[in-house]
């Protein structure tokens, strides 16, 4: 059965247009990725989505390569009845069979496993299943990622790990935290473990950056978030 | 929750130095360590405990070394007599971890050894070992342990050696692949093409001017054990092949092109001129297009790959691989299967920098950048064609009428 790829709330009140934004026009690169043809160029216009055989094979094969977008596209295939509950089932088995300190290059597809099962329908599942790693249980590649599927979920305990990330020695895990702080716009001035969510601050902060990767891409982050460049 | 780090050697205005923020990775580190214990409680072998020891002892290390700074520790082991790399203290497997490993007790196994050559290639195979997790799985030690850092003993048992970066470099290679974008599935050597995709008009991405694409590998890889540390010294070997492809449209090589004619010209330049849609100046091309500035595009977007391959990639590999773990007895395997792990890691980070953050793919900040670096060619070229087309027309154009002189019959 072929999925049908909706990219919408999902009952979740902090999914925030730039978030469902982001996630429509990563779609077509990540179908492209499912099916080996990851490269730097103008995706294929209404690529072919994937049937649910392709998701389930891709989440129980796990290969780092294909994981991650298998588990995101997952979340977003509309289907129903037993393809459904075949798609429910590889994703809660991905989540449950592997252990959160141990993720290594699962790590990807771990999270948005997670985030996934809480956009078909099981948020305390979802939750439950981050929740360790933006307290430290990981290893700490993608805690980012968690802190900001933590967030759509109405969760934004994963801030005081963003903030440690954005100050992170490595560019890589300082640019992805970066480009996480507009999950949290609807937690702004609010205090998560005696630290205040400050997005125009950070974002500010990071114009002096030392990598001009994460520099360059300030303005645009700032424009998302409803800030002025 | 974290303690939140401040990495003395990055923040605004001053120069990020990953090996410093590695090196104060204390908590993170400890943590992690934490998490080891945890898990180890739970299996209740015999090697658990004593990895929960060993635990312990990396934490009253960090505690000496955070009271003391870090700099002061390095003193201190540098003050240590060196280890010749030849020669491997053994540690028994139910020995406590002590201050110095015993340096007698040779087992026999790889002190030093050579890595096969990993070519650059789109990951797709799982890679044996790490990232699988199964209950079933057996792989090397000490998966997933980003900057861990062992104690002064290394803080390993039972023949378990700390991994650890040592030179790391960086080829990349972006050759063209000539007549196909480099999405096709084409077969492409080191800095050579062997290949090329055979049957565009197939090709799902017909309607794609070009492409490129991102593969590592790693080669001259080669490791030194030096008491309970295994040094591997590794070139990151990165290929990104790039390409273009007509789509059927007319190549306009400059203004002067026999393709400008009065007519033609300002479809033409229509077709060059470019337009911002949503962060990136892309020209239509809807007849007509410019080989040369689409082969600039796709080579941009591998000289990115280059820079970014060079910096935050090279510090995802590294970063991956420290304090990673090997068994002894099994170096060579152990230490390849974690550098194509860490190739892995780096594929994955590719791609997240190349999607991650931006709401489509023209607003992707790679598009931004190779587009924006188009726009003034594009510019030039269509203000030539449109020069060229309005003097076409103005010659082919009569001159206009003057009325005939008057003749007197």
């Amino acid at each position: 059965m072929t999925c049908q790829i909706v990219v919408g709330p999902d009952g979740l009140d902090h999914r925030t247009e730039a978030v469902l934004r982001r996630e429509r026009g990563r779609v077509p690169a990540y179908i492209q990725r499912l099916v080996g043809e990851s490269v730097k160029g103008e995706p294929i216009d209404d690529p072919e989505p994937p049937t649910v055989d392709d998701l389930v094979a891709a989440l129980e094969e796990r290969t780092s390569r294909t994981l991650g977008v298998a588990a995101f596209l997952a979340g977003r295939c509309r289907v129903t009845g037993e393809a459904a509950a075949r798609l429910d089932a590889a994703l809660a088995d991905l989540v449950r069979s592997v252990r959160v300190d141990d993720l290594d290059l699962l790590a990807e597809g771990y999270i948005e496993a997670a985030l996934s099962i809480g956009l078909r329908g099981d948020p305390p599942a979802a939750r439950a299943a981050l929740e360790p790693l933006v307290q430290g249980a990981g290893d700490g590649s993608h805690d980012w990622m968690a802190a900001a599927a933590l967030a759509q979920l109405g969760d934004p305990s994963g801030w005081p790990t963003l903030h440690r990330d954005l100050r992170e020695g490595i560019d890589h895990v300082r640019l992805m935290a970066a480009r996480q702080m507009v999950m949290f716009v609807p937690y702004d001035g609010q205090e998560v473990d005696d630290t205040t969510i400050s997005v125009e601050a950070e974002l500010r902060r990071l114009a002096d950056d030392p990598s001009e990767w994460i520099r360059g891409e300030v303005p645009g982050l700032l424009e998302e978030a409803g800030f002025t460049p | 929750m974290h303690v939140a780090r401040a990495h003395a050697g990055c923040g605004p205005a001053a120069t990020c130095d990953p090996a410093a923020a590695r090196g104060d990775d204390g908590n993170k580190g400890e943590k992690l360590l934490r998490t080891q214990q945890a898990k180890d409680a739970d299996e209740l072998s015999p090697e658990h405990a004593a990895k929960r020891r060993d635990g312990g002892m990396a934490d009253q290390f960090r505690l000496f070394q955070q009271s003391i700074g870090n700099t002061a520790v390095s003193q201190l082991v540098a003050t240590l007599p060196d280890r010749p790399a030849t020669t491997f203290g053994a540690v028994k497997a139910d020995d406590e971890p002590g201050p110095e490993p015993a340096a007698t007790e040779a087992v026999g196994a790889p002190t030093s050894g050579t890595i096969p050559d990993k070519e650059p290639e789109e990951v797709t195979a799982h890679e044996k070992g790490a990232g699988e997790f199964k209950e079933d799985a057996s792989g090397p030690a000490g998966q997933g342990r980003r900057g861990e850092s062992a104690g002064p003993s290394g803080a390993t048992k039972g023949g378990t050696l700390r991994l650890e970066p040592g030179a790391v470099n960086v080829d990349v290679t972006t050759p063209e692949v000539e007549g196909e974008t480099g999405r096709s599935r084409d077969t492409v050597a080191v800095g050579t093409v062997t290949n090329a995709f055979s049957n565009p008009d197939t090709s799902p991405s017909s309607s794609a001017f070009g492409s490129e694409s991102f593969k590592a590998g790693y080669k001259n890889a080669a490791f030194t054990t030096a008491g309970t540390t295994v040094s591997v010294n590794f070139t990151l070997d990165i290929n990104c092949p790039w390409g273009t492809k007509s789509g059927g449209k007319k190549d306009v090589g400059s203004g002067t092109d026999p393709l400008v004619t009065k007519d033609s010209y300002p479809t033409i330049v229509s077709d060059l001129t470019p337009v911002l849609k949503e962060k990136s100046w892309r020209a239509p091309r809807s007849q007509y297009w410019s080989e040369a500035i689409c082969k600039r595009h796709e080579r941009f977007h591998s000289t990115d790959d280059k820079a970014w391959s060079e910096g935050a990639g090279k510090q995802v590999v590294t970063s991956y691989l420290a304090g990673k773990t090997v068994n002894q007895a099994t170096a060579e395997a152990d230490v390849n299967t974690h550098l194509a792990a860490a190739v892995a890691a780096m594929d994955t980070a590719n791609f997240q920098f190349y999607t991650g953050g931006a709401a489509s793919y023209l607003s992707y900040s790679g598009e931004e950048r190779a587009f924006g670096d188009g726009k003034q060619p594009y510019l030039d070229l269509a203000a030539a064609v449109k020069a060229q087309g309005e003097a076409l027309k103005a010659a082919a154009t009569p001159a206009a009428a003057t009325p005939p002189a008057a003749t007197t019959p």
